[in-house]
């Protein structure tokens, strides 16, 4: 632990102690300026970070701070660059009530060499300027006379101008400047003087997601689920020993005008718990919290991954879905279109008797199956939401290649401006050597109402019937139907 | 800050009459102050991005025709709202004019004024390992390249540097205010008020809700944000909340006099600051000087309240267009919003004006540390007026609505049969509000939940769901919506 105890007694005016100590003093006569105190990282005795899923993340730490008594204005260091000022709070954990808050600042007048000239206008530097011949530095008194624009100009021997070859040195760094943005608190402190100070703040930078690996059975009915968590950290900050948690689930976080612009689209995801496992699940509020149950680091640009579950033999439906359009119903078409793609999808049961039944934090969810060799194959991916117990997961696997099917409208026959009745084959031809039922999924507007079919069908809701025709292998099924439709 | 309103008011009418002194002909002495000389700062900061700053200096400036140039004010200074006056003696101090100069000097000026006059070249020999130097005449500098006349020949793009014998008047290094006045007393102290942009301020709160999600604590801050480029040393500071219309041009204050010194009952006294009723706004000021340097965030505490009851609300919204179409599903998995409703009522022990800002909810997880829970923005909500909190949407909670049946009568109007499903997957029974927005004329024919008319559009369904239970709530509407 380093602290910078400096008297305040050897600047003539408070001010100047905050300029070089960035510290916000009291005024002279109310009350003594504050004794400076620094914090580095050094003093953090233990951290913890609970990461979102909307880019942000909550950092909790605890230092062990040598504060003295009365006043003092205490430099944090090492906090998150991408910190959010306006978040951070201090509190003394040895003792409740011994530290006063009377200010929280957050300083980023920087150091730079624009700001460093700026602040020199008419104020003397030196000039030096190389001296091939010589091998050494000419030294040139000048004067800053203005720096709009960012070419300072300057009076060096007499004389106007810019554009001098050299460099500037400067006597000191002025007031005020700082090397990087930094937490000053101004506290009245009468506890004893070593304390345990908790800080927490919320800082952007911090992301993590969910990424499952689903890998399936031979016969498309089972599958094994491992949920990977992969946190990165950007925050410009490394903790050390950190425990770790994230929470699941859509928190509302207004936009920030200050910074703005690294809003991640939502694919981030956590996970949930087993016994046993690295992350312990709990409840928080409506959303869900995993605890890693041990001290993990979290490193400044660095990605990390931990396993969030594991469920093996989960009963897998494979559904092959050949979609429909409500427009085709108010217009004259011939073949809809020749050799549409029917698509195939796995549907799983989030359901403790399906050997799950626990929150999945949203992500992308990557299946892979095993070849005749007995190597995995990647075989499709899709994204799924936050998806709490007994929900149902659909993902869209791709199109089926050997399964093909088309949609021909064989009458159309108009009753005034917006009623028709139209008639339609729809044929499915399996390729494969297995048979396989096809969902025939037909959105349609309005009222209507299915004047004959060659299949029964099943009237899903309002504007949705579906046929679900077996279709045998190597073989082809005819479904054909009549329907009448008013869309207005 | 009532002694320098009526200040303000005298920029908006012009100048201050000016007093019978003599010996004010004649070429003026120019003086300069600097912050050096400042010896109280009163800064006040509004919601708008502006701040009011008034400052008094004890200047040195001699007596006579005077041209003072007033260094350190802020980079942002809206010229035309500066006023100058002595506090001393307001006879002792004419002001003939005031002039904002930001005539500034850069390399492109310099050259500009010394079109037509002698410059000198400078060319770096390496060989004597000397500059040399050339005398040269400025012909032009259209185009920003200047084009010299040196030894009788014309020529640009010359190798070296360019050196000017003085800076030409009236350029100046920062934009400067300046003042041409009459002093009659040599020593003075002048107050000047200026109104500057870069400058604001919002609360941001903090509201730690307890595991039962039923009381809350919550702590105010103020949170202000200098970007005006100059420091403020041991300022007095005060912050007015409201929305304070603010044109381009801010000249009539005349409101601000209106001063209703009546005092709100506020639970809790701020610690820091202290709040008064100012005209139709708060002015909220600091009880100790302190100190706001530029490109600094300061955050002070602004209230504080323990115990205050929160409502935990869920609620399903749907969409008024719903009604007007055919639909299946209309959105499948539709999030289930998470609200916290707050009332600012004394007997909620809160009842005090609450600036607008933004309010962040932590809730302890069962390790007991604090988590954060969800943010949201509030307006500036005086007392007995409610808050409502948008924490985000229900992981566990989810709800689906279907269109069951559409029938249209004629271009709109129809009837349709709805079907809302509302799954709770938490082991605690929860309780939602269907709010149903709906244009035209409707009527609910029948529902299996009675409903609630909340407004001409908008009606509601309550639904307690069990836990780990899913709930059907079905009903038909009628609408008319042209």
């Amino acid at each position: 632990m380093v602290l910078n105890r400096r008297p305040s007694t050897v600047y003539r005016l408070p001010f100047v102690a905050v300029a070089i100590f960035a510290v916000a003093p009291a005024v002279a006569q109310q009350a003594p300026a504050p004794t400076a105190k620094v914090s580095p990282s050094k003093d953090r005795t233990d951290v913890s970070i609970t990461v979102y899923n909307q880019n942000f993340g909550l950092v909790r730490e605890v230092r062990d701070i040598d504060l003295g008594k009365g006043r003092v204005a205490l430099e944090f260091r090492d906090v998150a660059a991408q910190i959010q000022p306006e978040t951070v709070s201090i509190k003394s954990l040895t003792a409740q009530n011994g530290i006063n808050v009377l200010e929280q600042n957050y300083r980023y007048d920087l150091l730079s060499p624009a700001t460093l000239l700026e602040k020199y206008v008419g104020k003397k530097v030196k000039v030096y300027r190389w001296n091939e011949k010589l091998g050494k530095e000419d030294g040139f008194d000048a004067e800053v006379l203005a720096v709009n624009g960012g070419q300072p100009v300057m009076k060096i021997n007499g004389e106007i101008t810019y554009g001098f070859p050299g460099r500037l040195a400067f006597p000191e760094v002025p007031a005020n400047l700082i090397a990087k943005p930094t937490l000053v608190w101004l506290l009245d402190t009468n506890a004893g003087p070593k304390q345990k100070l908790e800080v927490t703040y919320l800082t952007r930078g911090f992301t993590w997601k969910a990424d499952y690996v689903l890998t399936i059975d031979e016969k498309d009915t089972k599958g094994d689920l491992t949920g990977w968590v992969t946190l990165s950290n950007g925050t410009g900050a490394s903790y050390e020993n950190a425990k770790l948690k994230l929470v699941a689930g859509d928190v509302n976080k207004v936009p920030d005008y200050s910074y703005g612009g690294d809003y991640a689209p939502a694919s981030k995801a956590g996970g949930a718990g087993y016994g046993g496992k690295p992350f312990k699940e709990e409840g928080l509020f409506e959303y869900h919290l995993y605890t890693l149950q041990k001290p993990t680091n979290v490193l400044q640009n660095e990605q990390k991954q931990i396993t969030l579950l594991e469920a093996e033999g989960i009963a897998l439906n494979k559904k092959l879905i050949f979609y429909g359009n409500s427009y085709y119903y108010r217009g004259s078409y011939g073949q809809v279109m020749s050799n549409q793609k029917v698509g195939v999808y796995l549907d799983i049961e989030n359901k403790e008797g399906n050997k799950l039944g626990i929150p999945l934090p949203k992500g992308v969810v990557r299946v892979y199956k095993a070849d005749k060799s007995g190597a995995k194959q990647f075989i499709g991916e899709d994204r799924i939401d936050h998806t709490p117990r007994d929900e149902k997961i659909r993902v869209k696997m791709g199109e089926a290649f050997d399964i093909v099917a088309d949609r021909k409208q064989m009458s159309w026959k108009p009753l005034g401006t917006c009623n028709s009745e139209s008639e339609w084959h729809i044929s499915v031809r399996n390729h494969k050597d297995t048979d396989e039922t096809v969902e025939i999924f037909e959105p349609i507007g309005g009222d209507w109402e299915i004047v004959q079919s060659s299949h029964p069908h099943t009237k899903k809701d309002a504007h949705t019937f579906t046929f679900n025709p077996k279709v045998p292998k190597k073989g082809e099924v005819k479904v054909t139907y009549r329907v009448r439709v008013r869309w207005c | 800050m009532q002694r320098f309103l009526p200040l303000l008011l005298l920029i908006g009418c012009g100048t201050k009459p000016p007093a019978t002194t003599p010996s004010f002909t004649g070429p003026a002495t120019v003086k300069s102050s600097t912050n050096a000389q400042r010896e109280k700062v009163a800064i006040t900061v509004y919601n708008q991005g502006f701040g009011l700053v008034r400052e008094i200096r004890n200047v040195d400036i001699g007596t006579g025709k005077i041209e003072l140039e007033y260094r350190d004010v802020a980079a942002h200074v809206q010229p035309e709202t500066v006023s100058l006056k002595s506090l001393d003696d307001a006879s002792a101090l004419t002001i003939f004019e005031q002039n904002y100069r930001y005539d500034l000097l850069t390399p492109a000026k310099l050259l500009e004024k010394y079109v037509g006059k002698k410059v000198k070249l400078y060319r770096w020999n390496e060989e004597k390992n000397v500059e040399d130097a050339f005398e040269a005449e400025v012909l032009s500098v259209e185009g920003g390249t200047p084009i010299y006349k040196i030894n009788g020949e014309v020529t640009y793009g010359f190798p070296g540097r360019v050196a000017f014998p003085e800076v030409p008047a009236n350029l100046i290094a920062k934009p400067s205010l300046v003042w041409l006045l009459g002093s009659s007393r040599p020593k003075q102290k002048v107050e000047l008020t200026y109104l500057t942009s870069n400058m604001t301020w919002k609360s941001d709160y903090v509201l730690l809700i307890d595991d039962k999600d039923a009381s809350a604590d919550l702590t105010g801050w103020v949170t202000l944000d200098n970007r005006s480029g100059t420091s403020f040393e041991n300022a007095q500071l005060k912050l007015v909340a409201g929305d304070v219309n603010k044109v381009a041009n801010a000249e009539s204050y005349d409101g601000f006099e209106d001063e209703d010194d009546k005092k709100y009952a506020a639970k809790e006294e701020a610690p820091g600051f202290k709040e008064e009723g100012f005209f139709e706004y708060h002015l909220y000021t600091l009880g100790r000087p302190t100190s706001v340097l530029n490109n600094e965030k300061k955050q002070a505490t602004l209230l504080e309240a323990r115990g205050i009851g929160v409502n935990k609300k869920m609620i399903f919204f749907g969409a008024a267009h719903y009604y007007r179409g055919k639909y299946g599903q209309v959105v499948s998995n539709q999030k289930i919003g998470v609200f916290l409703d707050i009332e600012n009522r004394e007997k909620n022990k809160l009842g005090v004006p609450l600036p607008k800002g933004v309010i962040r909810v932590y809730k302890a997880d069962k390790s007991g540390a604090n988590q954060f829970i969800g943010e949201d923005h509030i307006d500036h909500t005086p007392r007995d007026e409610k808050i409502r909190v948008k924490m985000g949407d229900a992981f566990d909670v989810v709800g689906d609505r279907k269109q069951m049946s559409w029938t249209p009568f004629g271009t709109c109007m129809s009837e349709s049969d709805w079907e809302v499903e509302l799954r709770n997957h938490k082991d605690t029974p929860v309780q939602i509000e269907v709010v149903e927005p709906i244009g035209g004329d409707w009527e609910v024919l029948k529902s299996s939940l009675p409903h609630k008319k909340e407004d001409a559009h908008t009606f509601t369904f309550d639904a307690k769901v069990p836990a780990r239970t899913n709930l059907k709530i079905t009903y038909r509407v009628r609408v008319k919506w042209c």
